[in-house]
């Protein structure tokens, strides 16, 4: 079956800047992928090569078998597409600009894009000059969906919008999904490609890392765990724990930090022994959960 | 309205353009009102224009003190040679910003291209709208004058109305061309303003200046080809 996305040794310099090196990207049909990199990293850059905003330096790319240099309008017609840098035109209404976009996609039936607009609690009868920055997210989604595309490439889906609205968007995704529609998607959120993608590959400095399922980077996430005691506890307490990969003390010995990669578990239950006054678990997030497994030898030092 | 890059193009322009054409017939309008006083004082004029260095006289379209006090002539030199023909210059220039340097300078590019049409269909719609718009702002101009002439007596001819109007429509859209040429080259809305802005001007006063000036006489082949003076052109 024809991949969704294709990538062959596709490399996108911007005069000698760096966008991205040698990127091979698989994406299957039907399936949720996530895109994930710490900010400059290349995700926008492959993302617009894939919708011909950009050329390939060398390399290529193809979108349901059909090379994005050659065929990008037919491509357009089955993509529903959201920017990274969303801006959209301001005097307009919601409403407006979907009728608009409707329009030049030959599509009269904008009942998807207004749902989606509901589902996402936007108000399309307001211009966007007065919407806020996460109204504007909610409208780029609903453009995004209007079609019902076969693929919906979205660049930083959740950027702006608050965490009821993040939900309610997970659960658009579960629908893409169910449908067998394919949709991929950039993040620098750990957390949220974990929670709604099927499979994850993760591009830093312009190159693809590593591609794995979300099952196998879960086991091997890791948490910041920040533990304050009542009472002083050595850091040797932490230091043979399972899945403790650092110990900080802080505050004579109250405050502790730990680096805990896969369950917490065993942490948790052996700073339940002491006098625990608060408890804060971060998710980690890209730079500490995966930069450290995957930078090479040299890098790890920058990386943590 | 919003079905298509033209007409949404067109939408765009629904609030400032009344005033466009408002300041076009205001001009028209004020420049032909002015005529009756213009003639009972024609001696002292004439004596005015005489002084006035052949410069300027060339600059505003008129030859000489003369052709300034026929009918044609004025509003040839008030409209068509100068303010009339910059206000459509502008608005086409304005319109030719923004279809590519615009959306590009609003970053709204990316997501109209999302859409499945051809880029080409994204420049000639723009272009389409620039010249229906600034199309209507000539007709206004020559609506009024086709309403004023009887009325002050100045003597245009209704081929010399059309003509000289159509010749503004021309005039204008070849420095909106412009603007949407180097709009779509750079991106860049400021750089494009300033480059089509510039040149509109710097071709006024090669235009105007040439004539006097033995070196640059051959500018107004070029000058002259993009009929900068489309009255004299056509009266």
């Amino acid at each position: 079956m024809t991949p969704a996305i294709r990538t062959n040794n596709l490399t996108k310099y911007y005069a000698d800047i760096r966008g991205v090196e040698n990127l091979d990207l698989e994406v299957a049909t039907g399936e949720v992928f996530g895109f994930l990199g710490p900010n400059g990293a290349g995700k926008s850059t492959t993302i617009r090569v894939l919708l011909d905003f950009i050329r390939p330096t060398t390399g290529s790319a193809e979108v349901f078998g059909l090379a994005t240099t050659a065929d990008s309008i037919e491509i357009h017609r089955r993509v529903g597409y959201l920017p990274g840098e969303l801006a959209l035109y301001d005097r307009m209404t919601g409403d407006e600009l979907l009728r608009y976009f409707g329009a030049l996609r030959d599509v009269t039936d904008l009942s998807e894009a207004r749902r989606v607009a509901e589902v996402l609690d936007l108000d399309l009868t307001r211009t966007i000059r007065s919407y806020s920055s996460g109204n504007r997210q909610k409208l780029g989604l609903a453009q995004a969906f209007l079609h019902r595309p076969e693929l919906l490439i979205l660049d930083e889906p959740t950027n702006g919008l608050d965490p009821l609205i993040q939900q309610a968007f997970y659960g658009l995704v579960n629908e893409v999904r169910a449908e067998g529609r394919t949709m991929f998607l950039s993040s620098h959120v750990l957390p949220e490609v974990e929670r709604i993608a099927d499979r994850v590959g993760i591009i830093r400095g312009g190159n693809l890392v590593t591609v794995a399922s979300v099952a196998d980077l879960k086991a091997k996430a890791v948490h910041r765990l920040e533990l304050r005691f009542g009472e002083t506890v050595a850091a040797s307490t932490f230091e043979d724990v399972a899945g403790v990969r650092s110990v900080t003390v802080g505050d004579g010995g109250r405050v502790i930090d730990l680096q805990v990669e896969g369950s917490v578990d065993a942490a948790i239950k052996t700073a339940a022994r002491h006098e625990l006054v608060n408890l804060i678990s971060h998710e980690g997030d890209l730079e500490e959960a995966f930069l450290a497994f995957y930078a090479a030898p040299g890098e790890e030092q920058r990386a943590q | 309205m919003l079905s298509s890059v033209f007409r949404k193009t067109i939408w765009d322009r629904r609030r400032g353009y009344v005033w466009w054409i408002v300041g076009m017939v205001a001009i028209t309008g004020i420049t032909v009102a002015f005529w009756p006083t213009l003639q009972r004082d024609a001696a002292v004029i004439s004596e005015l224009l005489e002084n006035l260095p052949e410069g300027m006289m060339s600059l505003f379209g008129a030859e000489d003190a003369g052709a300034f006090l026929t009918g044609p002539g004025y509003v040839n030199s008030r409209v068509f040679a100068s303010v009339g023909s910059f206000i459509a210059i502008f608005f086409a220039i304005s319109m030719g910003t923004a279809a590519i340097a615009g959306e590009e300078d609003k970053r709204t590019m990316d997501v109209l291209l999302a859409n499945p049409i051809p880029r080409h269909q994204v420049v000639l719609e723009s272009f389409a709208a620039m010249a229906a718009l600034t199309a209507v702002l000539a007709a206004a101009v020559w609506v009024t004058l086709l309403l004023a002439n009887p009325l002050v007596d100045i003597g245009l001819s209704f081929a010399g109305i059309t003509a000289a109007s159509f010749g503004m429509i021309l005039l204008a859209l070849s420095f909106g061309t412009l603007a949407l040429m180097i709009g779509a080259l750079t991106g860049k809305r400021s750089l494009t303003i300033g480059v089509a802005s510039g040149t509109t001007i710097a071709t006024f006063f090669i235009n105007g200046l040439a004539p006097l000036i033995d070196s640059i006489k051959w500018t107004q082949k070029l000058t002259r080809s993009l009929c900068l003076q489309p009255a004299i052109c056509a009266v």
